[in-house]
């Protein structure tokens, strides 16, 4: 295929045409099929036009001069294979050959409504069938074309397609798009059939129409939002990390306005810290990653906070099941907008934090503290066109502060006493970052962006138990990770068949953890422990990449990524090639792609521990003990376009991973108080370099037409691992392998009303079953214990999952303000799935499954106002 | 171009064929990649317990059979493997074994006059039940004595919390894990008693004689006991030997703590006996050990070979000590 395609068989084809006052426009059309030329021309230039020509050669050049001779007329090679009919300048000197001037189409692309650039868009010239996309900054070039008008199509999800002409070499302009909105009850938001395939693996996560499917607990939320894409789960059925397509949660990279967030979870990975509402555009790489992204092996999910509009103050504010959450975003002059959202649960203002008690002449304070909060905010100057400098900032922090009585229940009111025995909790964990960037258009050809971010997270646990009154436990544990990163990127455009990418990182991490704890078990029985850890890594990273139209239909995008990391020198490069193919323009484009992947940072947990550990993750630099995990990653797909507002996307993928670290007992689950200890050596020592295969394929079709919208997708897909260390060394399936899902999504919107009803059903996680029942002694116990025998790990497999989900929401206006109500049906069918199954050994008879279940039908109501 | 008229596109060449049947190949795809190839295995296996302890002659062993989860599993014949052929080797030596009689499961040696064990001694295990061949390899440790045993019983009981389960019951969570305040605990009344043990290692903790764990475990004879006490108490503990906490160059100690419930403030500890036991062996021991105590959770981790179970070489030291 590729050799066919740089060599192709008509390149050296002899040429022949003899032709004699015949139609210029039959006799262009009916060259250009007998020898594999896109001609473009429009019915007026050729209109009545005749040509005479003999000619013999192998140029193609030589061969339209003859046929377009004394018709005015000359062929301007646009890029391989592909010509543009343009009318010949007068020419100063006949004896020279005219030449034309060229120039770029070029400009910036924005909410017509917020004025927000737009990154993503895609422009489109439908007569030369050819196209690009707006960088991060909303600009976009094609240069190098035949000055003259041009018909420009651009498209966004989400927004109407907007259909311009524009001259090349003119000045560059602003491209409003307007947003999808509710005209006269219909909603006329349509995927542009003409725009660029994505390449492989690529999602541009339509954020406002997953948002109005329904989500929970009932707010919107991105990562939420996300489940509904393809080879995309969660860990737990309301929580837990991101699994996408196999892959394990650390090995996906989110990266907010450029700088990574390295826990992007609240309430225990109930909800995530990206809201959607304060993005204009998020980008999910699965497996194939442009070659400026890396550092990990499944999955980029690259989000753009709003600059904040341009045009009036808005300012949304909702309440939710969970949380409250505000969103204000508003011109400061006509250069300056900003943007400020925050988010707060406030179930602990309902029921309180503090309490205080008193019984007889003894006093306490019982608290009962848990919420969670979010702020972010970003300020974006333009003073040009050609300049534009932002800076985000992101915080986010769980705070877990719980004082009470070991004898407590869930009648509250016998709490309400002193408490002699207790235990305290005290955790903090989270998020903060800020990111500077300054985009600047230094000409038509060269657009630079520069980031400098800061980010980190940070855990502190800490822990005061009273089990006796002459017994303390108490500890305190903070881990750290803090990221400096500097980047510089450099688009290019020389021709209009690349467009190049560079970019240099440096990135200086510092890990740090620390322990202390004491523990009187009684007053002459004290253990103390005091641990720390501190490293240092280093990270210097440069990429190049190329989208290169290799003829009308085809398009290769090549890249390399070279890393430096860490004290022991570790270089790792990671080439990438993605291939695109539209095979029937407008109809069905084939991609395939496949790269390499390093990541040089391992998250792990003590698994034994409860003093530490518990709410915190710590992140270890690669080096000795612990190499970068490595993917090797193919993908393959189409996207067909059968009919208006459909599209179907297929998409197989494969993946192979190394170095990824397992545990080494995968049984061993946290028992005691304190653990081996929070060394790194230590800390590792509970795992094992392991390997991990996954492959898949996927379909995914939406379906969009006035006000309705159908989402519809199945993924076969398997995920396996295996350790190099530890009992059998077989492939066994991950622990969150999915081999069959099935969701669905319907919705319709009109002026005041949307509702959707979603389904989800996949095969229930892997479970491990035991064979069989033994029993065995020690020379210290009267009597056998009776065990399980589970020779192989996640042999099994839970009862398939299933869930009906029903979303209804009534816009109106009360008191000038446009209000939402929403209510979120959760589990319609009220089907409590098997989400765990245990089994117990003791019992002298036959032993019995028990079941762990999913939660019942849940009503989650959310009310939001808009000025 | 005029961008107003109508734009006609000579096209070169047509798509190629083969780009035609790649939605279908994809589409193909999507039924093979789902293929779920998890499914449980079978078979009856062979379970090994041996406990070989230095200077001491050599032990019987058991051997049982696992049996399906269907089934009943009692201590008795249906249970114990009764016709294995059982082989001990002791060094260069080998020592047959033959069922026990009265006692399904056993074995002991064929030999009445075989010898005791001497410390550092390699032992190797091989049972053949059937088809099924296993085998397990351990180290008799050099042997060890409780040098000191120091009982400390507080003079007054204090408030402690005793619990039924300290644990929730998994099976009854949901996801968000509603009912995890239900504890099952109470308040009540405590001795913490504090036993130390002394011991002596009269080697150097070098090369082979450097890998040794110690079990300590002190044992109330106690009608109740609280739940809770292995979590936030030690009656218990498995360690490396040469981690343990020194009296002096060759004396290691060990503290211990257990809790006895009394009713009221003002009754004194029930005098009862206790028997505190000191144990030296090789990591498959502790692994084996740290592993057996959360049966619902974990099975033991096993040092056979074909086979379940433990085959250990140990050292032991037990005292029974009247608290009062």
């Amino acid at each position: 295929m590729l050799l066919g395609l740089v060599v192709p068989a008509a390149q050296a084809q002899a040429i022949r045409i003899d032709l004699d006052r015949a139609p210029l426009r039959e006799a262009l059309l009916d060259f250009g099929a007998r020898h594999n030329v896109d001609v473009v021309f429009s019915e007026r230039q050729v209109a009545s036009q005749q040509t005479t020509c003999r000619y013999a050669g192998r140029r193609l050049d030589d061969a339209f001069a003859c046929l377009l001779r004394g018709t005015g007329l000359r062929a301007e090679r646009v890029r391989r294979r592909q010509y543009v009919l343009a009318a010949l300048p007068p020419a100063p000197d006949a004896s020279a050959p005219p030449e034309l001037p060229r120039g770029s189409l070029a400009g910036f692309v924005a909410d017509a409504e917020t004025q927000e650039v737009l990154p993503g868009a895609h422009v489109y010239l439908p007569a030369l069938g050819l196209g690009t996309a707006t960088n991060e900054a909303g600009y976009f070039v094609l240069p190098a074309l035949p000055v003259q008008p041009y018909r420009l199509r651009i498209s966004h999800l989400g927004y109407q397609v907007l259909d311009t002409t524009l001259v090349a070499g003119a000045e560059r302009g602003v491209l409003r798009l307007q947003a999808a909105s509710l005209s006269a009850g219909e909603v006329t938001v349509e995927a542009s059939r003409e725009r660029p395939a994505l390449e492989p693996g690529v999602v541009a996560v339509p954020v406002q129409q997953l948002d109005q499917l329904p989500t929970f607990p009932g707010e919107p939320d991105l990562f939420q939002a996300l489940q509904w894409l393809p080879g995309v789960h969660r860990a737990g059925e309301v929580g837990g990390g991101l699994i996408i397509r196999g892959g394990q949660p650390d090995q996906n990279l989110y990266l907010l306005d450029g700088a990574p967030v390295y826990h992007p979870w609240h309430a225990f990975s109930l909800v995530s810290t990206f809201q959607t509402e304060t993005f204009k555009d998020v980008r999910l790489y699965q497996g194939l990653f442009p070659a400026e992204h890396g550092g990990r092996l499944a999955a980029v999910l690259d989000a753009e906070m709003k600059d904040g509009a341009r045009d009036d103050p808005r300012v949304l504010a909702a309440v939710g099941m969970l949380s409250g959450r505000f969103i204000v975003e508003s011109p400061l002059s006509r250069s300056v907008s900003f943007m400020v959202s925050g988010r707060r649960s406030y179930l602990d203002q309902l029921i309180g934090t503090e309490h205080p008690v008193s019984e007889g002449a003894r006093r306490d304070t019982l608290r009962t503290g848990y919420f969670f909060y979010d702020t972010s905010a970003k300020l974006t100057l333009r003073p040009g066109l050609r300049h534009r400098v932002s800076v985000s900032y992101y915080r986010g922090r769980d705070v877990l502060d719980v004082r009470l009585p070991f004898d407590l229940s869930l009648d509250f009111a016998e709490w309400l006493r002193p408490a002699d025995l207790f235990f305290e909790v005290d955790q903090h964990w989270g998020n903060r970052l800020v990111s500077t960037r300054y985009q600047f258009l230094y000409s038509r050809r060269f657009f630079l962006t520069a980031t400098a971010y800061r980010s980190s997270y940070s855990a502190r646990e800490a822990t005061l138990i009273r089990p006796t009154a002459a017994s303390i436990v108490a500890s305190a544990y903070r881990v750290r990770l803090r990221d400096l990163g500097l980047k510089l990127d450099v688009d290019y455009y020389p021709a209009l068949a690349h467009q190049v990418r560079a970019g240099v990182q440096v990135v200086r991490r510092g890990f740090r953890s620390d322990l202390a704890a004491r523990i009187q078990r009684s007053p002459g029985a004290v253990d103390s422990l005091d641990q720390g850890s501190r490293s240092e890594a280093f990270e210097a990273v440069a990429d190049v990449q190329d989208a290169w139209q290799v003829a009308p239909r085809w398009q290769l995008q090549p890249g390399l990524r070279a890393s430096l990391f860490g004290e022991d020198r570790l270089l790792r490069l990671s080439p990438r090639l993605a291939v695109r193919y539209a095979a029937v323009p407008e109809r069905l484009v084939l991609r395939a792609g496949g790269g390499i992947q390093v990541q040089y940072l391992h998250r792990v947990r003590d698994r034994y521990a409860y003093l530490y550990d518990l709410v915190s993750s710590r992140w270890l630099p690669a080096g000795t003990g612990a190499p970068p995990a490595t993917s090797l990653h193919g993908s393959a797909g189409a996207e067909v376009y059968p009919a208006r507002g459909l599209t179907v996307a297929l998409d197989g993928y494969w993946r192979r991973t190394d170095g990824v670290l397992l545990p080494l007992d995968v049984f061993q689950t946290k028992d005691g108080l304190a653990g081996p200890g929070i060394e790194v050596a230590t800390l590792l020592g509970q795992y094992t370099p392991g390997e991990g295969r996954a492959y898949g394929a996927e379909i995914f079709a939406r379906y969009e037409r006035g006000p309705w919208q159908v989402w519809a997708s199945y993924a076969g897909a398997r995920a396996l691992t295996r350790a190099d260390a530890g009992p059998g060394r077989r492939f066994r399936p991950y622990d969150f392998d999915v081999p069959r899902a099935v969701r669905g999504a319907f919705s319709r919107r009109t002026r005041h009303w949307h509702a959707s009803l979603s389904a989800d059903w996949r095969s229930g996680f892997p479970v491990t079953v035991p064979e069989s029942r033994y029993a065995l002694g020690d020379p210290l116990d009267d009597a056998p214990i009776r065990y399980l025998y589970r020779p192989e790990v996640n042999n099994g497999r839970l009862p398939p999952y299933f869930r009906l989900d029903l979303l209804a929401g009534y816009r109106f206006r009360v008191a000038g303000v446009q209000a939402q109500a929403q209510l979120n049906l959760y589990n319609l069918t009220n089907r409590r799935n098997v989400i765990d199954r245990l089994y117990d050994p003791a019992s002298e008879g036959g032993v019995e499954a028990r079941d762990r279940r999913g939660l019942p039908l849940l009503p989650l109501l959310e009310l939001r106002i808009e000025l | 171009m005029n961008p107003n008229g109508s734009a006609r596109r000579s096209r070169g060449g047509r798509p190629a064929g083969w780009a035609h049947g790649v939605p279908a190949v994809l589409a193909g795809l999507l039924l093979i990649a789902a293929c779920d190839t998890v499914e449980p295995g079978g078979g009856e296996q062979l379970v090994i317990e041996a406990f070989v302890e230095a200077e001491r002659k050599l032990p019987a062993v058991r051997l049982w059979r696992t049996r399906p989860l269907e089934l009943s599993y009692t201590f008795g014949a249906s249970t114990a493997v009764e016709d294995a052929e059982v082989m001990l080797r002791v060094g260069p030596e080998s020592f047959p074994y033959r069922p026990l009689a009265g006692r399904p499961g056993w074995y002991e040696p064929a030999r009445s006059d075989a010898p005791a064990v001497p410390g550092r001694t390699p032992v190797r295990l091989e049972a053949s039940w059937g088809a099924r061949h296993a085998t397990a390899e351990s180290v008799v440790p050099p042997p060890l004595r409780l040098d000191s045993v120091r009982v400390r019983v507080p003079e007054r009981p204090v408030d402690g919390i005793i619990l039924d389960s300290l644990f929730f019951d998994p099976a009854r969570l949901d996801s968000l894990q509603f009912d995890s305040l239900k504890t099952g605990a109470a308040k009540g009344l405590v001795y913490l008693v504090e036993v130390t043990l002394h011991w002596t290692v009269d080697f150097e903790e070098a090369g082979a004689d450097s890998a040794y764990w110690i079990r300590t475990q002190l044992r109330p004879d106690l009608p109740t006991r609280p739940v809770f006490e292995d979590f936030f108490f030690r009656p218990e503990q498995v360690f490396r030997e040469r981690d343990a906490r020194r009296a002096d160059a060759r004396r290691r100690v060990w503290t211990g703590v257990y809790a006895v419930p009394v009713g009221g403030v003002d009754e004194p500890l029930p005098p009862h006996p206790l028997r505190v036991a000191l144990l030296r062996s090789r990591q498959d021991y502790a692994r084996y050990v740290a592993s057996r105590r959360d049966p619902e959770r974990r099975e033991p981790a096993s040092n056979v070979a074909g086979g379940l179970g433990i085959v250990a070489g140990i050292s032991l030291d037990t005292l029974r000590v009247p608290v009062h």
